[in-house]
């Protein structure tokens, strides 16, 4: 057992290794620690289901040692700089005020053809329109484009707009949902006045929503043919 | 922070527990050995002796198997059967071989669960 425990936290510190060298490219939308933290933990959970003869714990131990590992390492890197930059890594600048940085390009193994890919992607179509383009720690690129590229906002056009917020779901099924209720400042004297202006009961509602503005949007639900 | 504490938590309880259950596993069969080398040379009338090594890994069995490989804790057990056989049987040569076989598995299986170097890597 010490064995199977002192296996599992050297092939975690060996994976991330690993996966640190491979580069960002390599990680897609996963963290590098939580991409070695899924590759262990699909292999060493199918070992004690495919065979009857490893016992139970040699599954159990390593899973959540692993687990509590990649829980540890990501409270660590989010508190420690230094840590982050072992675990996470840096994020890369490859585009800066319109300029490619050509070195970066190459350190990070990303050709010219994948960075057009990407910013044709996130609808720009050329370099000289892009603020600054980041590669992320997890791989993604985020693209931040020139003011001048950029359609005009309604502030830029000096229209104000009262801010709806996010529509909440107050009613669903039937049910009443008293955590969304709550957050947005309403109790349940107001949600039964909202009913009896609109003849309904919580039953007869199929999805209610509330939005941060107060507007209330109510979807019946469909009768059941008997 | 509060799941920062939970694996914190969980990860001294398998340390706890792994360490616990190695010491238990190593105390175990460092037993059972001594009772294997208390066995006499001739199977003449070791009956009792063979049949308290086969007790004393019944008493074990459970947690050997619960505990480490299956496979390794049944070479054991096929080892304690070979015993109990030739030591009623009274074949002098098979008796040998049998307590030969019964100490080497040990032997082994001490080695397979202590975490050494040479085991870890």
């Amino acid at each position: 057992m010490a064995v199977i425990f002192l296996r599992t936290v050297i092939i975690y510190a060996v994976l991330l290794c690993v996966v640190r060298l491979m580069g960002k490219r390599q990680i897609g939308q996963l963290q590098p620690s939580e991409l070695v933290t899924t590759l262990i933990l699909s292999q060493i959970a199918s070992q004690p289901i495919i065979s009857q003869s490893v016992p139970l714990s040699y599954g159990i131990v390593p899973v959540v040692a692993v687990v509590c590992i990649e829980v540890i390492a990501s409270y660590l890197s989010a508190r420690v700089p230094a840590l982050k930059r072992i675990f996470i890594g840096k994020p890369s600048v490859l585009i800066k005020r319109g300029v490619i940085d050509q070195a970066e390009l190459l350190r990070q193994r990303v050709t010219v053809e994948e960075l057009m890919s990407e910013l044709r992607g996130k609808g720009v179509g050329d370099p000289g329109d892009v603020y600054y383009a980041v590669m992320e720690e997890n791989g993604t690129i985020s693209v931040i484009q020139n003011a001048g590229s950029t359609p005009p906002s309604r502030d830029d056009a000096g229209v104000s707009t009262p801010e709806k917020g996010m529509s909440r779901l107050i009613i669903s099924d039937g049910k009443i949902n008293r955590e969304n209720l709550s957050a947005l400042d309403k109790d349940e004297s107001w949600l039964k006045k909202r009913l009896a202006e609109a003849e309904l009961e919580p039953d007869d509602i199929f999805i209610m929503t509330c939005d941060d503005s107060s507007a209330v949007r109510i979807v019946k639900k469909r009768k059941q043919e008997v | 922070m509060r799941s920062l504490a939970v694996a914190a938590v969980l990860l001294c309880v398998i340390a706890i527990y792994v360490f616990s259950s190695t010491v238990y596993l190593s105390g175990f069969f460092h037993g059972f050995l001594t009772e294997i080398d208390s066995l006499p040379e001739s199977p003449d009338g070791c009956e009792d002796e063979a049949g308290r090594v086969f007790l004393e890994w019944e008493r074990g069995r459970a947690a050997v198997i619960i505990l480490t490989d299956r496979t390794e804790a049944d070479r054991i057990a096929d080892a304690v059967q070979r015993l109990i056989s030739s030591a009623s049987s009274g074949d002098e040569k098979e008796y040998t071989a049998a307590v030969k076989q019964l100490r080497y598995e040990t032997e082994q299986m001490i080695r397979y669960i202590s975490p050494s170097f040479y085991n870890v890597f």
